[in-house]
């Protein structure tokens, strides 16, 4: 056992245990290569992904080629009409994918607007906060299970079981009182498994069921957003991810060969912040969506000014020999990243440790240095890295300081706040292969934050952290809120949100989170149809639906008003499944949403009602026209290596 | 100056410094030298170690704090008499799986904060497991104190008490420990179990600003990949070393 260890910890030095080593433009990152699961569909959402990793031409013929291939794969389409679901809420009759059937997405994709209809008897509104009991985990509605009708209300749950039906982890109530579920579902799948063919998804008029089978975990998510399989299946990827982030594939798949009814709960215990964030990561970010890394925007020569520090070989505190990744990160965006030359890091990867930073307070706290263990599955599933975690530009406790205050005293009120829009937290995370070099980390960290203020840098980025987000793109008035993706270097940046999206409404007068009911007020939904273009029947509005979304209140600022993510969200997954398109746009009471495509970037654009036909193309052409000016300042380039 | 690794290797190094023996309790120490105390926090997940820390570092609380990541570090300092003392304060995680982590952060530790919860009594057993450890593994002249947490429940939330005060402090007086009952919430009692480590340090082994306490072992000084020899010892497997310990009394 010990030997085994010892391997799988040198395992870390491994070179053949590294990300990929090819090197596209952007060098530092991964492109976003395909899972190498058998799925089938995993490029269905990555609108052109392809792009990223050198058969550019591909890409070009067509801007979703990839379901192109998807579409060659529904050949040996099976499609079963079945039973209803086992468990469903409501059992109308629903339809069945089974593993290497891919839908016929037009029809077979549940469209979602269909969910704005249900009117389930056990539909509860506004759910209670929960109320944790001291010292226990804080449970989002820890009181529910199936027998609650609130519990079936919620629009997107999560489960995570083991393969004999162990549960492990449920967004909502408490996992241990879910049993008899989870039974179910591990019947469900354990069923279609036999078949030699895994099941995938299960459709009905209100719900999507999606299932990611990654031995010996299941994951399921049942869903009434208006995303789509492959979408929710992308989100389940990511749960598995944050999984062996905590507890190796190595280590599970030994744990689990050994013994199959083994209950790895003891071993997440603590880390189910990180589960618990993802959905609100889902629909405040678009990280997930764009499959693509958050950049802060910036004067590059400032950029390169800080890698440099980052990189410097200063005889003070010099680069920590186990260093091998060093990320600067202000307000949840990446500034620059320092890397070893051949170990690129996977975006999923980095996505990981923004997850990891947004979920929990303490990682970027002026005054707490962090020092945990992490596996970065696509660097290296089988070991565990150091990451340390420390704010820079924070004041710096000095030991000549003499003034030593006595231990009860009021203190500068905490840096951080309890979220990243709030906060402007910059924090420089080390991830090193020496579980004991947290003092070179700290020394570093140390060295760099002083350097970066002496040099005058600190300034330029705090201004920068202040501007985030702030854009203004000259003759657009009606923009309200923009994503603008560079495909080729898989990163992002967006327009903060303004006008009525910067407000949350009421929370009594309007959906919470994820729902599609945005989407049912004004028929018909215009998809701009024909040639480059999308068209989709409008769906039955629903006579219940709730009305507008005009900020009634402003009483919270978001960092983006969740429902048009989502709007986002569905344009993304209809461009993906219409194969040639390149632009789609959708329309509501309040605002029109549109998205485009083209060879070197991704373009998603909110503005307001009145903003209509040519107009709408107008500010699209218009912020693809300015990412591509200030593609420089988006991008972080080519930073140094060593 | 140019590495601080080099102080690894620490607590010898420090009492090899002739120039500063440091006679404290006599002269003041001269100002901007801190003498630094390594502090570890231990006890079971959720007895409120770092809202204990963070009232004293910060003077702040919040409900519902998410738990601690493997291990988190701050530091504070403090006058007491005529020295400055800089705490180097190690919160460690309370869950099982970090268990196997801990040495690393006790190993020559000065000082060591066991937490329990006053409405829990299975946390009074974990904090002396702990206890137990420290002894047998830790600094022998380490200074434990026992400190009872979350106070202001059974004071004004009417959570019944658990572990009773008398009990407790006659535990702690047989092995040779400090005892408080605190209320990271309310602050009550938090920065007297800091003074009262702080009394109770030996000055006059420590000298100023020396490192005496990296959290290290023989690796972190050599640097370099050779160091994963040491991963036998100190393995970064976490999960599974915790869960292969019989001793670790989870309930898997």
């Amino acid at each position: 056992m010990g030997d085994e260890k010892a391997k799988q910890d040198s395992a870390i030095f491994d070179s053949t245990g590294g990300g990929s080593d090819s090197d596209i433009t952007p060098a530092f990152l991964t492109p976003a290569e395909p899972e190498g699961d058998n799925d089938g569909d995993q490029s269905s959402r990555k609108i052109g992904k392809g792009s990223v990793g050198g058969d550019e031409t591909a890409a070009e013929s067509s801007s979703v080629a990839p379901t192109e291939r998807s579409s060659a794969a529904s050949e040996a389409h099976s499609h079963l009409t079945g039973d209803g679901p086992p468990n469903p809420p409501s059992t109308p009759p629903a339809t069945v994918d089974i593993e290497g059937a891919v839908a016929d997405a037009a029809a077979e994709t549940v469209l979602p607007m269909r969910g704005s209809k249900k009117r389930g008897p056990q539909r509860a509104v506004s759910p209670a906060a929960a109320v944790p009991q001291p010292g226990q985990r804080m449970r989002l509605h820890h009181h529910e299970d199936v027998t609650s009708p609130r519990w079936y209300a919620h629009k997107k749950h999560f489960f995570i079981l083991s393969s004999a039906g162990k549960p492990i982890y449920t967004r909502y109530g408490d996992e241990s009182k879910l049993s008899s579920f989870m039974g179910v579902v591990q019947a469900v799948v354990s069923f279609f498994a036999e078949e030699e063919d895994g099941i995938r998804s299960i459709h009905t008029p209100t719900h999507t069921f999606v299932f990611l089978f990654r031995w010996p975990l299941y994951f399921l998510c049942v869903s009434s957003t208006p995303e789509s399989p492959a979408q929710l299946r992308d989100q389940l990827r990511t749960y598995h991810t944050q999984i062996l982030s905590v507890i190796t594939n190595a280590q599970l798949q030994r744990i689990f060969s050994q013994r199959a009814s083994y209950d790895i709960r003891h071993l997440l215990s603590g880390t189910e912040i990180f589960l618990d964030n993802l959905p609100k990561s889902f629909h405040t970010t678009a990280n997930y969506l764009l499959n693509a890394v958050p950049t802060l925007r910036m004067n590059p020569q400032l950029r390169a000014q800080l890698a440099s520090i980052m990189a410097s070989t200063s005889t003070i505190a010099p680069r920590p020999k186990a260093l091998m990744y060093a990320l600067l990160v202000a307000n949840g965006k990446l500034v620059t990243l320092v890397r070893p030359r051949d170990h690129s890091l996977h975006p999923a990867d980095l996505h990981l440790l923004l997850n990891m930073l947004s979920s929990s307070p303490a990682f970027r706290h002026g005054k707490v240095e962090s020092w945990t263990p992490v596996c970065l599955p696509r660097f290296n599933p089988k070991a565990f890295l150091h990451a340390y975690f420390g704010s820079v530009g924070a004041e710096e406790d000095s030991d000549d300081d003499a003034t030593g205050p006595g231990p009860s005293r009021p203190q500068t009120p905490p840096s951080y706040t309890t979220s990243w829009s709030e906060g402007s937290s910059m924090v420089l995370v080390l991830l090193g292969t020496e579980r004991e070099a947290f003092w070179d980390m700290r020394d570093y960290r140390i060295r760099v934050s002083e350097d970066f203020a002496t040099s005058g840098c600190l300034k330029g980025l705090e201004e920068a952290v202040r501007n985030d987000g702030i854009v203004k793109i000259p003759g657009n008035p009606h923009l309200l809120h923009f994503f603008y993706k560079s495909r080729t270097a898989v990163q992002y940046t967006e327009m903060h949100p303004t006008g009525p999206l910067a407000y949350r409404p009421s929370p009594n007068s309007l959906n919470p989170l994820g729902t599609p009911t945005l989407l049912s007020n004004r028929p018909p939904i215009e998809l701009a149809s024909a040639g480059d273009l999308v068209s989709v029947e409008p769906h039955n509005r629903s006579s219940d639906s709730v009305p507008s979304l005009l900020p009634i209140k402003p009483p919270h600022p978001l960092p983006l008003y969740p429902p048009v993510l989502l709007l986002y969200t569905h344009l993304s997954s209809v461009l993906s499944q219409q194969a040639g398109s390149r632009l789609a746009r959708l329309s509501t009471d309040t605002v029109t949403v549109a998205a485009m495509v083209t060879q070197r970037e991704e373009v998603y654009v909110c503005v307001g009602p009145w903003c209509e036909g040519n107009e709408i193309d107008k500010v699209v052409r218009g912020v693809v026209k300015w990412g591509r000016e200030k593609v420089g300042e988006i991008v972080v380039g080519n930073a140094p290596v060593f | 100056m140019t590495s601080r690794t080099s102080n690894v290797s620490s607590s010898s190094r420090g009492r090899d410094e002739p120039a500063r023996p440091a006679p404290t309790s006599v002269a003041p120490a001269p100002p901007g030298k801190p003498f630094q105390v390594k502090l570890v926090l231990l006890g079971e997940a959720a007895v409120g170690k770092s809202s204990l820390v963070l009232r004293f570092v910060n003077n702040e609380y919040q409900d519902n704090k998410e738990p601690t990541i493997g291990a988190a570090f701050l530091t504070q300092k403090c006058r007491l008499d005529d020295k400055v003392v800089k705490f180097e304060i190690w919160d460690t995680a309370g869950q099982e799986r970090f268990h196997s982590l801990a040495p690393m952060y006790y190993r020559n530790a000065q000082a060591a904060v066991v937490v329990y919860d006053v409405t829990k009594a299975p946390s009074l057993d974990r904090a002396k497991s702990w206890v137990k450890e420290l002894h047998r593994q830790a600094n022998p002249n380490i200074v434990i104190a026992l400190v009872g947490n979350k106070l202001d429940l059974v004071v004004s939330s009417g959570v019944p008490r658990a572990v009773d005060a008398e009990e407790a402090r006659v535990y702690a007086e047989e092995m040779g420990l400090l005892w408080f009952e605190t209320s990271a919430k309310t602050g009550e009692g938090v920065s007297e179990v800091f003074t009262e480590i702080a009394k109770k340090i030996p000055f006059d082994l420590l000298t100023p600003r020396g490192r005496p306490n990296a959290i290290t072992g023989a690796a972190g000084a050599n640097g370099g990949q050779n160091s994963v020899a040491a991963g036998a010892d100190g393995r970064v497997d976490l999960g599974i070393a915790g869960g292969a310990q019989a001793q670790s009394g989870c309930a898997c």
